[in-house]
């Protein structure tokens, strides 16, 4: 993921399917192969900003006001930070991306924001995300923080071995800090699967799908609350699914856990 | 941002009942939703929605239709969101048909211009709505395009300027920062500092633990300097730094200040290690301008305090420094000068003096320079020291010597320099260029200086190794004293070289009683069972003194010229 605006970045193709215009003409490009690869990407980018309302909601509801979200949203409807000051006007968001022009354009459009700040690093760096200065400002290190890491073309990469990577936030998180995930998901490596992540190689931003059980796997350091891991339909209400998003929602799961209080065991 | 009233105090439309109003918004929402991600959460978008029916409503009854109004609501669709492929389409469908359903609509007249009057408001609204947000968008975009462009060039302005591993100015930046001090007239120091032993560390621990060492040094040096005014830490390559001040320093407070700062160890990961450095120093005088060679004068001064052993510091001393730079432009064309061919092994016969007969060779290395001509041993031998080439150089000349002597039956003498008689490799080397020749190893004898072998290094070892496989060692430089005598004895070493200085001395006159103590000093050697040689011998007359005097062997050139 690195700074090269000649390479479509996820955060712009995100901007696209979701119906923006912050996006360049080989942001849209590779976007549109994507939505001919797997025609329901736009409703399960859809869904998942869906998701990341009702997350932040939930979030908020057991007591989160401090949120680290990994990858910049740059689409004004429905980012983060604007779901989570919605919500709460205490809220505080980080944003951790490591594409410098999304960081750059989340800087500019979060200017004049005291309660939210991009910094540029690497989600596994652990010391740099939290002990980079703007996170120290925002969030409180003793008081439960939600670790968001559901855009849908933004992937953990393997190499950082994903489930260890978030035991170690689960370890350094106050109690109470939750997990949010979202994640493209293949019953079995589907032909669709594997073209959506042919298709992304060729981004700053290469992605894979991860089957419900890899996905349950992340969550080691938390207990699943609600629904569990299920797809999206289980956990937003806002309205029911029409038939095609059913279909769309099987390929799309995800899951909130907590970080349980001292002394409770994970079973 | 749309200037819709928020509800009208009393629908004008009676003919659309709360209960109508509230499906047709759920529908719409709900069609809505299918195609886009919508600002508002489900039941607050209902609520929009139910609001903008009752406008749509009214519109269709004023007279003259309110276009400005309808378009109004249009632009608020694009502000909620409803952006997606289909948005628009189903807003027309659904409003179309609720309009042409209703009763009280029916009875207005030409309906259908009506109705496409309204739409068409709507969908202009709509369309110049999403225009100006996607252009507004684009200029977002490229502002930050600009701005990453920007941070990029300022980075890339920082690296050619810095050292990005340890962040300190790099060689250019110092360079640069020099020539300001210097138009500025300002008297400048220039300090270089090498961090001792780092290409042990570098192949003990690894690259980036050295280079952690590096970096945690220039932190170091930065923390103690950078607070004064007019002063610049650059890391100018590897393991050396550079400081420039610019504002007559004590030169002393200077070097006791990065003595202070080193003085407790450096940890970089497991490895716990102490470290000093080595520093050159060069006080500006009036007519020095240029900055490179006030740069390269530090450096001289820093080879010479790192050549006196490590935490030493030099300043820099002109004349000293012209004979040095000579010695090292010589040095660095000597790989070259080896590849293409340019040294030989001379021979040079050693001869009894008590019968003028001929009992030894003794093979040396000559550079035959192309311009500066032969190059005679002793300098060939500092300058491969300074080149880094000793070692295979006392392996060329060894196996040389053995090859040039296979067919007479004389032994042959190989003198080897310091740094050459303690190398731990010396015995297999020896050993090598035997084989490769077949020679005896009786006919071969290494000469080693008299200090090396006095030293705790590995000379005495080599002796013993050397010893072992049929090898004898002579010894050079001696100076007759008590030790030296004790430790050839101890070795076992039964040919002694006079100390070159002792022949001079003698061959000036200058005193009887040098004349008494060299006197001495052979009886004292033939009393410990050592053969004495004297070399450099240039005249009949010091011939026939040092035969007198009871010396067993000569060379030098007059014997070299009557071959």
């Amino acid at each position: 993921m690195t700074g090269d605006r000649r390479r479509p970045g996820a955060s712009r193709m995100m901007d696209y399917l979701l119906g923006d215009g912050h996006s360049l003409s080989i942001d849209r490009t590779l976007a549109d192969e994507l939505e001919r690869a797997f025609p329901d990407i736009r409703t399960i980018v859809q869904w998942g900003r869906m998701f990341l309302r009702t997350a932040v909601d939930h979030l908020v509801g057991a007591g989160v006001r401090q949120f680290v979200k990994f990858g910049v949203d740059i689409s004004t409807a429905g980012a983060a930070h604007a779901v989570a000051e919605a919500a709460d006007p205490d809220c505080r968001v980080v944003y951790v991306d490591t594409d410098p022009i999304a960081v750059a354009h989340g800087r500019l459009s979060l200017a004049g924001n005291e309660r939210a700040a991009v910094i540029q690093a690497e989600l596994r760096d652990l010391d740099a995300v939290l002990g980079h200065p703007d996170t120290l400002r925002l969030l409180d290190p003793t008081r439960p923080v939600g670790l968001l890491v559901l855009d849908v073309l933004r992937f953990l990469p393997e190499a950082w071995d994903p489930p260890a990577l978030l035991a170690r936030y689960a370890a350094r998180l106050a109690p109470g800090s939750h997990l949010v995930i979202a994640h493209l998901t293949s019953p079995d490596p589907t032909e669709e699967t594997a073209a959506l992540a042919g298709v992304m190689g060729a981004s700053t931003d290469p992605i894979q799908a991860r089957t419900r059980d890899e996905i349950v796997e992340l969550f080691a350091g938390f207990e699943l609350v609600g629904p569990g891991v299920a797809g999206v339909g289980a956990w937003v209400s806002d309205r029911a699914l029409s038939p095609a998003e059913q279909a769309a929602a099987t390929r799309f799961y995800v899951g909130i856990g907590r970080k349980p209080l001292p002394g409770k065991r994970i079973p | 941002v749309t200037s819709l009233p928020d509800d009208s105090p009393a629908p004008v439309v009676r003919a659309l009942p709360d209960d109508r109003r509230r499906v047709l918004a759920r529908k719409w929402v709900y069609l809505l939703s299918l195609s886009s991600y919508l600002a508002l959460p489900h039941t607050e978008m209902e609520r929009e929605l139910q609001r903008l029916v009752t406008h749509v409503f009214d519109a269709m009854v004023d007279e003259p239709m309110p276009v400005d109004r309808v378009a109004e609501i249009g632009a608020r669709l694009v502000e909620l969101h409803c952006v997606g492929k289909a948005s628009l389409r189903c807003t027309m469908e659904v409003l179309a048909g609720a309009l042409l359903s209703d009763p009280e609509v029916q009875r207005l007249d030409r309906l259908p211009e009506r109705v496409v009057q309204l739409l068409g408001a709507l969908a202009s609204g709509y369309a110049d709505a999403v225009r100006s947000s996607t252009m507004e968008q684009q200029d977002n975009l490229h502002r930050a395009l600009l701005e990453f462009n920007w941070e990029s060039e300022q980075k890339l302005a920082w690296l050619r300027d810095h050292d990005a591993y340890t962040g300190l100015p790099n060689r250019e930046c110092f360079l640069a920062r020099l020539t300001e001090a210097l138009d500025a007239g300002r008297p400048v120091t220039v300090y270089a500092l090498e961090v001792d032993g780092f290409p042990l560390l570098t192949n003990g621990f690894g690259r980036s633990t050295a280079d952690g060492v590096v970096r945690e040094v220039g932190h170091r040096l930065l923390d103690l300097l950078a607070d004064k005014d007019d002063v610049t830490v650059a890391r100018v390559d590897g393991a050396t730094f550079a400081v420039l001040t610019a504002s007559a320093p004590d030169t002393g407070s200077v070097i006791r200040g990065i003595r202070g700062v080193l003085a407790d160890p450096v940890q970089v990961g497991a490895l716990r290690t102490p470290v000093s450095v080595s520093i050159g120093v060069v006080h500006q005088r009036p007519d020095q301008t240029d900055p490179a060679a006030l740069m390269q004068a530090a450096e001289l001064a820093l080879r010479r305090a790192g050549a006196r052993g490590n935490g030493q510091w030099a300043l820099y001393d002109r004349d000293r420094d012209d004979r040095d730079r000579e010695t090292l432009a010589l040095a660095a064309t000597m790989p070259h000068a080896w590849e293409s061919g340019q040294f030989r092994v001379t021979r040079h016969p050693a001869v009894r003096l008590s019968d003028n007969m001929v009992v030894g060779v003794e093979a040396q290395v000559a550079w035959s320079h192309p311009v500066l001509g032969s190059i005679p041993y002793q300098q060939c031998q500092e300058l491969a020291e300074c080149a880094g080439l000793s070692l295979p150089l006392a392996s060329w000349l060894l196996r040389r010597a053995c090859e040039q002597v296979r067919r007479s039956r004389l032994p042959v003498h190989v003198p080897l320099t310091g740094g050459q008689s303690a190398d731990r490799e010396l015995v297999v080397r020896v050993r090598q260029a035997l084989t490769d020749t077949s020679l005896p190893p009786a006919r071969l004898r290494i000469g080693m200086p008299m200090a090396e072998l006095r030293a705790d290094r590995g000379g005495p070892a080599n002796v013993r190794g050397l010893t072992e496989i049929g090898v004898r060692v002579v010894a050079h430089h001696v100076g007759g004293s008590p030790e030296d005598v004790a430790q050839l004895d101890k070795l076992g070493i039964r040919v002694a070289h006079l100390g070159p200085s002792l022949v001079d001395r003698q061959a000036q006159r200058s005193s009887q009683l040098v004349d008494t103590a060299v006197t001495g000093l052979i009886t004292l050697l033939h009393q410990a069972g050592c053969t004495v040689v004297v070399d450099n011998l240039r005249t009949a007359h010091q011939v026939h003194w040092w035969r007198t005097a009871g010396a067993d062997t000569g060379s030098g050139p007059i014997f070299n010229r009557r071959r």
